[in-house]
């Protein structure tokens, strides 16, 4: 089983490696690979290294004997497979290569991180609430880690664009609209999955008795990220509000919210928990 | 030989270009009056939104330098824009038949390949002719650029692959919106630019809407392009809905304001606009750059996106600068050589004149009576010794002329030694007066 976990592991490290290296030459303008290799694999590579990557981490709680919710380890992988496949779903059809390299890279990277982590966490008493509390966060974590990519590619473009110095050899970045788009879809969809974690981490609180200084304002940074990221949603839906000052609004929406599962991460590094 | 003057892409931004500037309608007046006050024989005036040029040759007859034509040209060009002066490049003779080579061989262009500067220079210089202020010398030099032109565009790749300035504005407007179907274009003006811009994006899909000052001009691009015509008056109103904005109009002054583009953005609800402005002098309003969600492009701005491209053709470029050279090179040997041929022609005129005057003097000296079929042959025979005697003589004398190393100055002399020589200047009557007078 074990060998059938490192093959599973290292096979699917390697596909996003290969898929991020097909990713980025392709939004680097080499002509061989955009004309090619390019756009025919380094979508197939990805597809391939999210299923090898789910059968690692299914493969990882068997063997672990844990619910991956409770899992470090699973968690970081899960916020990773999240976002390339809310990738996959979205980019069909957008050019949107460069954003691909990304999250290739950073599914990769997370695999990586978490097999170095090897901190246990000890499984809360209300699993069922905590479950969905941190499977919410999770699904909205990943989905918005491509949301705030494409928010960052989007002010990168619209600078270029609007600077009019498009780099001689610089990446082929993805078209405004069609960041814009997936943007405003990513939000639709993480953001109601985050309100869900928000209200399910109001419910846990409560049921907390001591509530440290840290902890607040870990819920304080969360709860303003969530209010920002909603006010964009609305200001989109509602105003038509769109361009920079909205990507740059998601862009910090997004880094408040990674901060908190950064703080998490760090805290549970610590054994203290969840 | 000719003498280029003017300033381009490469010498002056778009804001001095624009001072040069000379509408298509003026082109014809503009043309006369600069060949007058300069007194140049021959002239040819190119005005693109990335060049003007005056194409020019000295008055045949006055043994004036080129560079005495460039420096009046250069003086009445910087009449009231002494501020110009900087920014003009004067090419004479060698230097100036290459700069022509090269700009018909799009070599010099904005986007090195586009083809547009050729269909451009055709038609500058089928104005010169139709306001007849072509010679010999242009004529010739002309007709050449048309040749070389040609042949960089069959035996090189320089055009395979280009990217425009048209592909170039498209290539952007596709980095902000992606697709380009049912977005709506509007494009301002006729010109050929902005209608090949057009063109692209109503093939990708896109809605075009086309205004113009003429209606009935609008009308007839609209229907060339399957797009709408709208009246001059619904511009602000279709900037509320329009995606992307070309224009290309000969307004001296700005055509789209800052407080058209003001107004317009409170209905666009933060849309991207791209605006393209083809024109020199500039139809936008430069100020609107720095709104938000707007991305104006000049040409200037363009040609720096389309330098990107230029090193996947540096390998092409250089093969149809090799042609060029090799061009400039046969066009200069053989203006060299066309410089003796009127003196080889006149001595050749010379020598038949002599032998015709000596055979009348020797018939009639000898009182032969000779039918005429008998003269004929006799005439033929002393003519066929004649041109073979001076078969060599000017064939060497072509050689030399065509070798560079040989000079000017050297066939000049040459010339001015055979003119000299053989009394070629003198007039005809003198011929039959010395026969006359060798009478015995």
């Amino acid at each position: 089983m074990s060998e059938l976990l490192w093959a599973s592991f290292l096979l699917s490290a390697a596909t996003y490696v290969a898929a991020c290296f097909l990713f980025v030459a392709q939004s680097r303008r080499r002509a061989a690979v955009r004309a090619r290799l390019g756009p025919r694999w380094a979508p197939r590579l990805l597809e391939i290294g999210a299923l090898l990557h789910l059968s690692y981490l299914v493969l990882y709680a068997l063997v672990d004997r844990r619910c991956p919710v409770f899992s470090l380890h699973s968690a970081l992988g899960f916020v990773s497979l999240v976002g390339v496949v809310a990738y996959v779903i979205l980019s069909r059809g957008r050019h949107l290569e460069a954003i691909g390299g990304f999250v290739a890279a950073t599914a990769a990277i997370f695999m990586v991180a978490a097999r170095l982590i090897a901190a246990q966490v000890p499984e809360p008493n209300d699993r069922w609430l905590m479950a969905v509390h941190i499977t919410s966060n999770l699904l909205g974590g990943g989905i918005l880690l491509v949301a705030g990519c494409a928010s960052a590619f989007y002010v990168w473009n619209e600078h270029r664009l609007k600077a009019r110095k498009l780099l001689k050899h610089g990446p082929k970045l993805p078209p405004l609209e069609a960041l814009d788009t997936v943007v405003h879809r990513l939000l639709w969809i993480g953001l109601p999955l985050l309100t869900v974690g928000m209200l399910t981490g109001r419910i846990v609180i409560k049921h907390v008795d001591v509530i440290t200084a840290g902890e607040k304002a870990r819920a304080g940074l969360a709860g303003a990220s969530w209010v920002l990221l909603l006010v964009v949603l609305a200001l989109r839906q509602f105003a038509s509000w769109r361009g920079r000052k909205p990507a740059y609004a998601t862009l910090v929406g997004v880094a408040g919210i990674f901060a908190v599962i950064g703080l998490y991460i760090v805290r549970a590094l610590l054994g203290e928990g969840l | 030989m000719i003498v280029v003057v003017g300033l381009s892409h490469r010498s002056a931004p778009v804001g001095v270009r624009e001072r040069l500037a000379v509408a298509p309608a003026d082109l014809v007046s503009r043309l006369g009056d600069l060949k007058q006050r300069t007194r140049a024989g021959e002239m040819v005036l190119l005005c693109t939104c990335n060049r003007v040029e005056v194409m020019a040759a000295p008055q045949t007859g006055l043994a004036e330098s080129p560079s005495a034509l460039g420096l009046r040209i250069v003086d009445e060009l910087t009449v009231g824009t002494p501020d110009v002066r900087p920014h003009l490049y004067v090419h004479e003779d060698r230097a100036g038949i290459e700069h022509l080579f090269r700009v018909a061989g799009s070599l010099d262009s904005l986007v090195v390949g586009e083809p547009q500067i050729l269909g451009q220079l055709k038609n500058a210089f089928a104005s010169a002719r139709a306001a007849n202020t072509v010679g010999p010398w242009l004529n010739r030099a002309f007709e050449h650029a048309f040749r070389v032109a040609k042949r960089v565009r069959t035996e090189t790749a320089l055009g395979a692959g280009q990217v425009s300035i048209p592909t170039v504005a498209v290539d952007l407007a596709r980095e902000i919106f992606s697709e380009l179907a049912g977005h709506k274009v509007v494009l301002v003006g006729t010109g050929e630019m902005a209608t090949l811009v057009a063109t692209l994006l109503g093939r990708a899909g896109a809605q075009v809407s086309v205004v113009g000052r003429t209606a009935e001009k609008t009308r007839e691009l609209a229907q060339k392009l399957g797009a709408v015509p709208r009246n001059w008056d619904d511009l602000p109103s279709l900037l509320v809905d329009a995606d992307i904005v070309i224009s290309s109009t000969s307004a001296r002054g700005h055509v789209i304001t800052l407080e058209h583009l003001t107004q317009a953005r409170r209905q666009r609800h933060g849309r991207n606009l791209f605006l393209v402005d083809l024109a020199v002098p500039r139809d936008v309003d430069p100020r609107i750059g720095d709104l938000d969600g707007v991305f104006l492009y000049n040409v200037d701005d363009l040609s720096h996106v389309a330098d990107a491209a230029l090193t996947d053709r540096q390998r092409e470029a250089g093969r149809a600068a090799a042609i060029v050279d090799e061009e400039t090179e046969n066009y200069v040997r053989r203006a060299h050589a066309e410089r003796i041929t009127p003196t080889l022609v006149a001595l050749r005129e010379r020598f038949h004149a002599v032998l015709e005057a000596e055979l009348d003097r020797s018939l009639r000296g000898q009182r032969l009576i000779l039918e005429e079929a008998q003269k004929e042959v006799l005439r033929r025979a002393l003519g066929a010794a004649v041109d073979k005697l001076l078969h060599a003589p000017t064939l060497r004398m072509r050689d030399w002329a065509k070798d560079e190393n040989f000079g000017d100055w050297h066939t000049d002399l040459l010339v001015s030694a055979i003119e000299g020589l053989f009394q070629l200047n003198e007039s005809a009557t003198t011929t039959h007066a010395e026969s006359e007078s060798a009478k015995p």
